[in-house]
């Protein structure tokens, strides 16, 4: 008995988009941090080719934007190869479409991962305060797309389906390292992060937090983080993710709450740091169902061909 | 596994991919000449002001053995008598092993204290047997007199202009005492930060070190350091270049001369909580009792290419609130000066920023279109270092680049 065909699954499609929205948010907060938000910069790519390896700025420069337009871009064709690629009316007229979605979707999201992936060499290459850590640090930036890859795979059943194992089991691992990382991080009472806390106090709830308290909470929260992302990986248990979810999406838009407005792409970049935890909360559930359904059919099988 | 995949879909991740690799194979580690460190013969001279100025310094110094007695000898300059060398002080120094890889290397800080203010004591590095040249240095004047210093940041990446732009800051210094004139007098360097690429990487403090032995005038005059730690000078190796204590979180304040107060702030640690209650504290206590009040720290708040530091939110209030006179960022690598800002906006009654960090880093091209940074602000790149004069009715500022052009020139009137 095979599983059920996941991209039938309501559940599983949920997963799919939700992860496609990730990617698409991700690739713009990148072109507002590198392009076109007011206090737009340039990213480590830009600073490791010119400062450390000493090319021309302008050649620096000019793949600093290509990259980030690419993300851009990426961003829209990720949706757009999505929607492509979903399944409706008859199917021989709709396979080519299909495919061709797919196809683009692949590209945006190997795109995405790619650029994100370099920020996140580049960065552990700079010589700042945990960079040594980026790679780690920015799994679920570059795992969010790498997974989408083998999440979106149909065709034959078994291959398929050892496809999705692989993207989810991708997907789970960089969530999980992300979240592990920044526990890391606020058990050591990362400076920047206890700003996140007393900005935030102090521009709009206004409880008088003081740096204390700040650097308690971190402790707890750093290792409430750390256990919760080694328990996904050991129990797979979906309230996990959800909770992760939530907590990634806190900590997301603190940067708006904390440095105000202006730091939307902040909070776009890391989407997947909320997004992530969320489409695996959804293709857990559909396991989870998938495996109920399977667990039935075999014991009515069993039923009917007992004597 | 993704053989399925047509070859347009592997495109992007090829091109990407070769980018990295024929970068990867160009990276080749930086040529650094580090000054001759042998055995326990000092090197790497600095004078560092942490604290009062005006009666107490830190002499600092490296040798490349631990050795076993380190101390530095001491008088007032010009004291030549029998009587008067019988004044002349030692102070051991407190010596440990500097971290940051397999280079062997060993800090010496000697802590001089309860010293007369504008007087210049000599002062020799003696490790075991081994003594270093004969220097000088002048501690901060007492009386309000006018004055200047030097203002700069990041040095990190371009050992060459590094050690040009040294030279530059050794030769205006000296040049500025070679005359009866009072008021350009250079009495200290301020760093904004980012002295290297990588602050634990020990190679590359120990070129920085040697490096600035070259701010030494020919005539042995020191130049004290006020540093500032950057992005790149995480890790242990910072407070032992500069003498700080082992976990010091690297901000303070001094008083150069009686009217000028100098703020010292670190962005790379938690700026709202702690460090803003202080700094509040600091500047209520110092406005009064200043003419002038400044402050300098790494990240910009106002930055000429970056995006804010959040020294926006937790500094620029106080500075406004307390009218402090200049700020001094780095971090950009390029030049800059605001337009005076309070309230995100331009007001004639706000605060000036400069800096942005030029003293030997490949320049960034500045965003020109930022709103503080237009006219009568100002932004360029080049190796650079400030010059702040403090007079009786203004500061007068001056970007200075590395082949003494004057790049900008502006003034800050005292505050009533």
């Amino acid at each position: 008995m095979t599983d059920p065909l996941p991209h039938a699954s309501p559940s599983w499609q949920w997963g799919d988009w939700v992860l496609r929205f990730v990617i698409a948010l991700q690739g713009l907060g990148v072109g507002g941090r590198y392009l076109f938000s007011s206090h737009e910069t340039e990213s480590d790519v830009y600073g490791w080719l010119y400062f450390d390896h000493g090319w021309p700025e302008a050649t620096a420069q000019r793949i600093d934007d290509v990259g980030a337009w690419a993300c851009c871009l990426a961003s829209l064709f990720v949706v757009l190869g999505g929607w492509l690629a979903m399944p409706r009316g008859p199917v021989d007229r709709s396979q080519r479409r299909q495919r061709f979605g797919r196809y683009l979707e692949a590209c945006a999201a190997i795109t995405v991962a790619v650029w994100v992936l370099a920020l996140a060499i580049t960065h552990s290459l700079r010589g700042e305060i945990y960079a040594e850590w980026s790679l780690a640090e920015y799994a679920v930036r570059y795992g969010a797309p790498l997974s989408l890859l083998f999440l979106q795979r149909d065709g034959r059943m078994t291959a398929a389906a050892t496809m999705h194992r692989l993207g989810l089991g991708l997907l789970m691992l960089a969530a999980a390292v992300t979240f592990f990382l920044h526990g890391y991080k606020a058990l050591q009472g990362y400076g920047p992060f206890t700003d996140l806390i007393l900005l935030t106090d102090q521009n709009w709830s206004d409880f008088g937090w003081g740096q204390s308290f700040a650097e308690s909470a971190l402790v707890t929260i750093g290792i409430v983080d750390m256990l919760v992302a080694i328990l996904l990986l050991a129990t797979r248990w979906r309230w996990l993710a959800i909770y992760m979810a939530f907590w990634g999406a806190l900590t997301a838009v603190s940067r708006i709450t904390a440095s105000g407005l202006s730091a939307w792409p902040e909070t776009l970049i890391r989407a997947a740091n909320w997004g992530a935890p969320l489409a695996i909360a959804c293709y857990l559930t559909y396991r989870s169902k998938a495996s109920s359904i399977t667990i039935a059919s075999k014991v009515s099988t069993a039923r009917s061909s007992s004597p | 596994m993704l053989s399925n995949f047509p070859r347009v879909t592997y495109l992007p991740a090829l091109l990407f991919g070769s980018l990295f690799v024929v970068s990867f194979f160009i990276a080749s580690s930086k040529a650094s000449a580090d000054a001759p460190l042998e055995g326990t013969k000092p090197a790497q001279w600095r004078l560092i002001w942490t604290s009062d100025p005006a009666t107490s310094a830190t002499v600092s110094w490296s040798t490349a053995q631990r050795g076993s007695s380190h101390s530095v000898r001491f008088r007032v300059k010009g004291n030549s008598t029998a009587e008067q060398n019988a004044e002349q002080g030692v102070q051991l120094a407190d010596s440990g092993r500097y971290t940051g890889g397999d280079l062997e290397l060993y800090y010496h800080h000697a802590r001089l204290d309860d010293l007369q203010p504008g007087t210049a004591y000599e002062v020799q590095m003696v490790s075991d047997e081994e003594t270093s040249p004969v220097f000088y240095f002048v501690t901060a004047p007492a009386k309000d007199r006018v004055f200047s210093m030097l203002h700069g940041g990041d040095s990190r990446s371009d050992q060459s202009a590094r050690r040009k732009m040294n030279r530059v800051i050794a030769n205006m210094v000296a040049a500025s005492f070679a005359n009866s004139e009072p008021a350009d007098d250079l009495i200290a360097l301020a760093h904004g930060g980012d002295y290297i690429a990588s602050g634990t990487n020990l190679a590359q403090w120990s070129a920085w070190m040697s490096d600035h032995e070259l701010t030494t005038t020919d005539d042995g005059r020191l130049l004290p350091i006020i540093p500032a730690r950057g992005n790149h000078d995480r890790g242990k190796p910072f407070n032992e270049i500069f003498g700080f204590p082992t976990d010091d979180l690297n901000y303070y304040a001094i008083d150069l001369g009686p009217q000028v107060r100098f703020v010292t702030l670190n962005t790379e640690t938690s700026t709202a909580g702690k460090q803003a209650e202080w700094l509040a504290e600091e500047l209520q206590r110092s406005r009064p009792k200043r003419r002038w009040l400044l402050a300098q720290y790494h990240r910009p708040a106002y930055p000429a290419v970056k995006s804010p530091g959040s020294a926006l939110r937790s500094w620029v209030p106080l500075f406004e609130q307390f009218n402090v006179d200049l700020v001094c960022e780095a971090d950009g690598h390029n030049i800059k000066r605001t337009v005076p800002i309070r309230d995100g906006k331009q007001d004639e009654t706000g605060v000036v920023y400069i800096g942005e960090g030029g003293l030997g880093v490949p320049q960034r091209t500045p965003k020109k279109e930022r709103w503080f940074l237009q006219s009568p602000g100002m932004t360029d790149r080049g190796d650079h270092v400030f010059v702040l004069t403090f007079g009786p009715q203004e500061i007068v500022g001056k970007c200075v680049l590395v082949d003494d052009t004057v790049r900008d020139t502006f003034s800050r009137p005292v505050r009533n």
